[in-house]
C-alpha cells in the first residue's frame, strides 16, 4: 500500500505532483491511500508534519521520470475536469481523481460514459463547486468602509465583503468581482483565505479570516426594499429555501426579517381584502376620466371625417368577422393609390406583413417586387391587397407557419375586398394564386384553366388570374421554379399590355 | 411633507411587485479588458436573495412614480385607487440603482412607471434614468424597462439602445379580459408594438450590408405578463396566447401572475388567495414547449374542461393519457422521443444518448442519474428491466396522484 499524504487544502498541481509519481509506478488506485493530517494533530506536530506533506514516500519515480517524458496521458476536457473537481472540500476528491486518472488511460470514452459510479461522483463533485461559485457571486454582501477622516478626495471608494464558500474556489469566482467591481478597491474574507482588489491588482492570501465588524447605512435602505417587495399573499417559503438555503443566512442580513415578514402576511392579505374599493376615488380620477371620455370623442369624430380608403381602412382595423384577428398581430389593409388602374389581390399577409402592417414586405413580395421591375410597372401606381387581411398561422415553437384561409374565412373578408374594388374601379385586376381567384369570384375556380388571359364578365372589372408569387419560392426544381417564373412574367405583361392598349 | 427616500422606495417597490418578471438573463458583457466603469452582466443571471414568497430579487424592481392616468381593474395603481401616491426622480433612482449594486444586492434595474402626463413624457423620463446610468455613471449592469405601447418610435428606439431587455404586459390572457378590465388599454396596440420590439430586435442581431454590426437594441430580448386567475380565461385559453406570443415576437419568457389581491381592490375582481398551483402548472405547460418539443395544442388536448390537471405535472399527465407511445426504450428511442418520458430532463437525456453509445443501459444507470424510478418505470424499457402490464394498468394514474387524505372529524 502506499501513502500519500497532501494538505486538506491542496489544489491540482500538488495532487498532480503525486499522481504522476503513483501512476508511472503503476500503482493501481487500490493500492492508494490518500491521507489528509489531522487538523489537531498537525498543529501539535507542525514542525514535523510539514515535510510529510510533500509525500511520505521517497519520491524514487519522480528522479527517474526522464524529463519530456508524459507520464500518462489525459484529453483536455478530462483535465478540466480533474482541475474542477480538485476544488471541491471533501478529502476523497484525491483518491476520486487518481482512480479516475488511472481507468482514463485504459478506458478513452470513460468521460461519456455519464452513469458511470465514479463519472457520476465527479459530476456531482463539479455540480457543488459551481453552484458554491453561483452561491458566492449573488450572496456575498459588500459593505462600504468609509476611512477615517471621511472619504479622500477624488479616490476609489473601499468595499469589504465576509463569506464562507464551502470549497476552494476563491481564485475561480475572483476574476467575476474583479470585472464586476473594477472601479471600486474590495476585500473579501473567508474562513479560507482573502482577496484583495486594489486599483485593479487582484492578491490573494490563504490566512484564514474572521468575520469583520461594520456598519453600513444603505444596509437599512435594501432591507425596506426586501420587505416591500414580497407579497404577502402569496407564500412559498418551500421555494425561498430551495434558492436560498438556510445555511446561507447568517450572513444575509435582511433574512432575519423573514419570520417577522410571516408573522404578518396573513393580517396584511386580510386588511387588503377588507379593503375593498368603496367607490370612492381620488380627486385626479375624475379629472383622468374626462380626459380619456374627451379622447374618445376625438377619435370618433375624426373617425367620422374620414371618406373614402381611409374610412375603410379604419372600419377595417377592428374587424372581427372571423377567429382570425384573435392571434393575428394586426390588420393589413390594401396600399397604392386611390385609383390605381391596376390591382393585385394576394391571398392573406404572412409573418412579415403581419408584423410590419403592410401587404407584400416578406420574402413573397420581394419576388414580386423584382418581378414587376421585370416587366415594367410600378409598384407605387398599383393597388395591392389581399383577400384575406388577417395572417393565418400555426405556431410552431418559435415559428409561425402559414396556413390557408379556409372558405369561411374568405367569405367572411370579401365584403371588404369587394369594398376596396368599389373605390378604388380598377380597369384590371389580377388575381394571385388560387385564394384571391376564389375570393374574387365567389367559388373554387381551377387556376390552371383560368389563368393567363383577360376575362371581362359584364358588370365588373376585367380580370386575369396568375399564380402567387410564393408559389415560385415553394418549387424545389430549380428548373420547373424558372419555367413558372417565365410564365409569370408573360402574364403580368399581359396584364401591362392590356391596360396600355385595351 | 416630502416623503423620505425610504418611505418613497417602500411605496414604489410595493406597487411593483406585481410583475413576476425579474430576470437578468439573456444579455452579454460588453466591457473590454481595461475599459472602466461599474457592473457587468451575468448571461444566465443571478438571483441575489429570495423572499418568502417564493420569488427572487435579481433587479432593483421600482415604478418610477404610481400616479396613473390609465384605470385597469386588475391594477393596484389604477387611477381610480385610494393607494398613498409618490414619485423618484431620475436622480434618486440612478443613486439607489448604484449604490445597491456597489454592495452586490442586485444585478441591476427593473424600471416601470404608472403613465403620468402622456406616454411620451413618461417614456422620456424613463430612457433618461437608462441614458444616465450608462453615459454619466459608465453602468454595464442589467438595466429591463417598461415599455409604454405608444409612445413615440425615437424614444423606444433609444429605450433600446440603453436597455438590455424591454417589456410590454399583454396583462390579460384574451383580448376580451382586456377589453373588460382596461378599457383603455388596446390589446391591438399591445401586440403592434411587440412586433415592432421584434423587428427592431432582429435587425440589431443582423449584420448589415456592409457587415457592420448593427446599432444596439435590447440584446436581452422581450419578454411579457398575463394575469391568471382574475378573469375567466382557460389554461387553454392562457397556453394559445402564449403560442401566438412565443411565434409571433421572439419573446424571452411570457410570465404568468397568479392575481392576488391588492389594496384598495376594484369590485370587479375576484377577492381570494392567487391560484399559486394553477400558475405552477402552467409555467411547466411552458417548460415544456421551450424545452421538451411540445405543442401547447397537445397538452390541454385531452383536457375537457380546457384546464390542466392541479394534481399531476402536465408531462406526467400528457405521457399518461399519451400511454400507446410508451414504453420507449431507452437504449434505442430518439431524443425527440426521450424528452417526452416523464422524469427525464434536457440534462439526463443526454447523458443517456451519450452513455449509451458505449455501454448497454440498465435501470442502475438511470437511478444514478438522479431520475425518480417510481416515475420513469412504466414508461420505459430497459435492458434489465421492462413494465410489462404496468402501463396498461387503470390505477397507474392514481398511483401517482396525492393520497386522498381523510377528513379530520375534529
Amino acid at each position: 500500500m502506499k501513502r500519500i499524504t497532501l494538505p486538506l487544502d491542496a489544489r491540482f498541481e500538488a495532487w498532480r505532483n503525486e499522481a504522476r509519481a503513483a501512476l508511472a509506478e503503476g500503482v493501481a488506485p487500490d493500492r492508494v491511500e490518500w491521507v489528509v493530517p489531522d487538523p489537531e494533530q498537525s498543529e501539535l506536530f507542525a514542525s514535523e508534519a510539514l515535510p510529510v506533506l510533500q509525500g511520505e514516500q521517497v519520491p524514487a519515480a519522480r528522479a527517474s521520470e526522464p524529463v519530456g517524458h508524459p507520464v500518462g496521458h489525459v484529453t483536455k476536457a478530462a483535465l478540466v475536469m480533474l482541475r474542477s473537481i480538485l476544488r471541491h472540500h471533501d478529502p476523497a476528491r484525491f483518491a476520486l481523481a487518481y482512480r479516475l486518472l488511472w481507468r482514463l488511460q485504459s478506458e478513452p470514452a470513460l468521460l461519456a460514459i455519464a452513469t458511470d459510479p465514479d463519472i457520476r461522483e465527479a459530476a456531482r463533485m463539479e455540480h457543488q463547486i459551481r453552484r458554491d461559485m453561483h452561491k458566492m457571486k449573488a450572496f456575498l454582501r459588500f459593505r462600504e468602509a468609509i476611512p477615517e477622516g471621511g472619504e479622500e478626495e477624488g479616490g476609489r471608494r473601499h468595499f469589504v465583503a465576509w463569506f464562507e464558500p464551502e470549497n476552494y474556489i476563491l481564485e475561480s469566482v475572483a476574476p467575476f468581482f474583479a470585472e464586476r467591481f473594477s472601479d471600486m478597491d474590495w476585500l473579501i474574507l473567508t474562513p479560507i483565505g482573502s482577496v484583495l482588489h486594489e486599483r485593479g491588482k487582484i492578491t490573494f492570501d490563504t490566512q484564514p479570516c474572521t468575520p469583520p465588524a461594520m456598519q453600513d447605512d444603505v444596509e437599512a435602505l435594501w432591507h425596506r426594499y426586501y420587505q416591500s417587495i414580497f407579497n404577502p399573499a402569496r407564500i412559498k417559503t418551500k421555494a425561498m429555501r430551495s434558492e436560498m438555503p438556510t445555511k446561507y443566512w447568517k450572513n444575509l442580513p435582511e433574512t432575519r426579517l423573514i419570520p417577522q415578514m410571516l408573522a404578518d402576511a396573513e393580517k396584511r392579505v386580510a386588511a387588503m381584502v377588507a379593503l375593498q374599493n368603496d367607490g370612492s376615488a381620488p380627486g385626479f380620477h375624475e379629472r383622468h376620466q374626462a380626459e380619456w371620455a374627451r379622447r374618445e370623442e376625438a377619435s370618433r369624430a375624426e373617425k367620422a371625417a374620414l371618406d373614402g380608403l381611409p374610412a375603410l381602412g379604419h372600419a377595417l382595423s377592428s374587424c372581427q368577422r372571423c377567429s382570425l384577428c384573435r392571434f393575428a398581430t394586426q390588420v393589413v389593409t390594401g396600399e397604392g393609390p386611390e385609383h390605381a388602374p391596376l390591382m393585385l389581390i394576394g391571398e392573406q399577409p404572412g409573418d412579415q406583413e403581419d408584423l410590419q402592417g403592410r401587404p407584400f414586405v416578406g420574402p413573397a413580395g420581394q419576388v414580386l417586387d423584382r418581378i414587376l421591375g421585370e416587366v415594367g410597372i410600378a409598384r407605387d401606381e398599383v393597388y395591392l391587397t389581399n383577400a384575406v387581411k388577417h395572417f393565418k398561422f400555426v405556431s410552431k415553437g418559435r415559428r409561425r407557419i402559414h396556413q390557408t384561409p379556409d372558405r369561411n374565412e374568405i367569405v367572411a373578408c370579401s365584403p371588404w375586398l369587394e369594398q376596396e374594388i368599389t373605390l378604388v374601379r380598377p380597369r384590371l385586376i389580377v388575381t394571385l394564386g388560387a385564394t384571391a381567384l376564389q375570393a374574387f369570384e365567389g367559388r373554387v375556380t381551377r387556376l390552371g384553366v383560368t389563368r393567363g388571359r383577360v376575362r371581362q364578365d359584364h358588370g365588373r372589372p376585367a380580370t386575369l388570374a396568375t399564380i402567387h408569387p410564393s408559389y415560385l419560392l415553394r418549387l424545389p426544381d430549380p428548373q420547373r421554379a424558372q419555367e413558372e417564373e417565365r410564365r409569370f412574367v408573360e402574364e403580368l405583361t399581359m396584364a401591362k399590355d392590356w391596360l396600355r392598349t385595351g | 411633507m416630502k416623503k423620505t427616500l425610504a418611505a418613497r422606495l417602500e411605496i414604489l417597490s410595493d406597487a411593483a411587485k406585481y410583475d413576476a418578471s425579474c430576470a437578468s438573463s439573456g444579455a452579454r458583457s460588453k466591457k473590454k479588458p481595461g475599459e472602466e466603469g461599474l457592473g457587468s452582466k451575468a448571461p444566465n443571471g443571478i438571483c441575489h436573495a429570495y423572499t418568502p414568497d417564493g420569488r427572487c430579487i435579481s433587479l432593483l424592481k421600482i415604478l418610477m412614480t404610481n400616479f396613473c392616468i390609465y384605470d385597469c381593474a386588475y391594477c393596484i395603481n389604477r387611477s381610480s385607487s385610494k393607494i398613498e401616491r409618490t414619485r423618484f426622480t431620475v436622480e434618486e433612482i440612478i443613486w439607489i440603482t448604484l449604490e445597491f449594486y456597489r454592495r452586490n444586492y442586485i444585478e441591476g434595474l427593473f424600471l416601470s412607471s404608472g403613465v403620468i402626463r402622456s406616454s411620451d413624457y413618461t417614456m422620456e423620463e424613463m430612457v433618461r434614468v437608462a441614458r444616465e446610468l450608462r453615459l454619466t455613471h459608465h453602468f454595464h449592469g442589467y438595466i429591463h424597462l417598461k415599455t409604454i405601447p405608444d409612445a413615440a418610435p425615437h424614444l423606444i428606439e433609444e429605450a433600446g439602445l440603453y436597455a438590455d431587455r424591454l417589456s410590454i404586459n399583454v396583462e390579460m390572457p384574451t383580448e376580451a379580459g382586456l377589453a373588460a378590465y382596461a378599457p383603455e388599454k388596446d390589446a391591438g396596440h399591445i401586440r403592434q408594438s411587440m412586433g415592432s420590439l421584434r423587428l427592431r430586435i432582429q435587425e440589431a442581431g443582423d449584420r448589415t450590408l456592409s457587415g457592420r454590426k448593427a446599432r444596439r437594441f435590447a440584446p436581452g430580448g422581450q419578454s411579457t405578463q398575463m394575469i391568471i386567475g382574475a378573469d375567466r380565461s382557460t389554461d387553454q385559453d392562457i397556453l394559445r396566447s402564449s403560442a401566438a406570443l412565443y411565434s409571433g415576437y421572439a419573446l424571452r419568457r411570457v410570465y404568468y401572475s397568479a392575481f392576488s389581491p391588492i389594496p384598495d381592490a376594484s369590485v370587479a375582481l375576484p377577492s381570494q388567495a392567487p391560484p399559486l398551483l394553477r400558475e405552477h402548472r402552467l409555467y411547466q405547460a411552458d417548460w415544456m414547449v421551450r424545452f421538451y418539443g411540445f405543442s401547447f395544442e397537445e397538452i390541454v388536448a385531452e383536457r375537457q374542461d380546457g384546464m390542466l390537471d392541479l394534481e399531476l405535472d402536465p408531462k406526467l399527465a400528457w405521457a399518461l393519457q399519451n400511454r400507446a407511445q410508451f414504453p420507449l426504450d431507452l437504449n434505442r428511442a430518439s431524443r425527440e422521443m426521450l424528452l417526452r418520458v416523464p422524469g427525464l430532463g434536457p440534462r439526463s437525456v443526454s447523458a443517456l444518448l451519450s452513455a449509451r453509445r458505449h455501454k448497454v443501459i440498465r435501470l442502475e444507470d438511470v437511478e444514478r442519474l438522479h431520475v425518480s424510478l417510481r416515475k420513469i418505470k412504466p414508461f420505459v424499457v430497459t435492458s434489465d428491466w421492462s413494465p410489462g402490464r404496468l402501463i396498461d394498468r387503470d390505477n397507474l394514474a392514481a398511483s401517482f396522484r396525492p393520497q386522498p387524505r381523510q377528513l379530520s372529524l375534529l
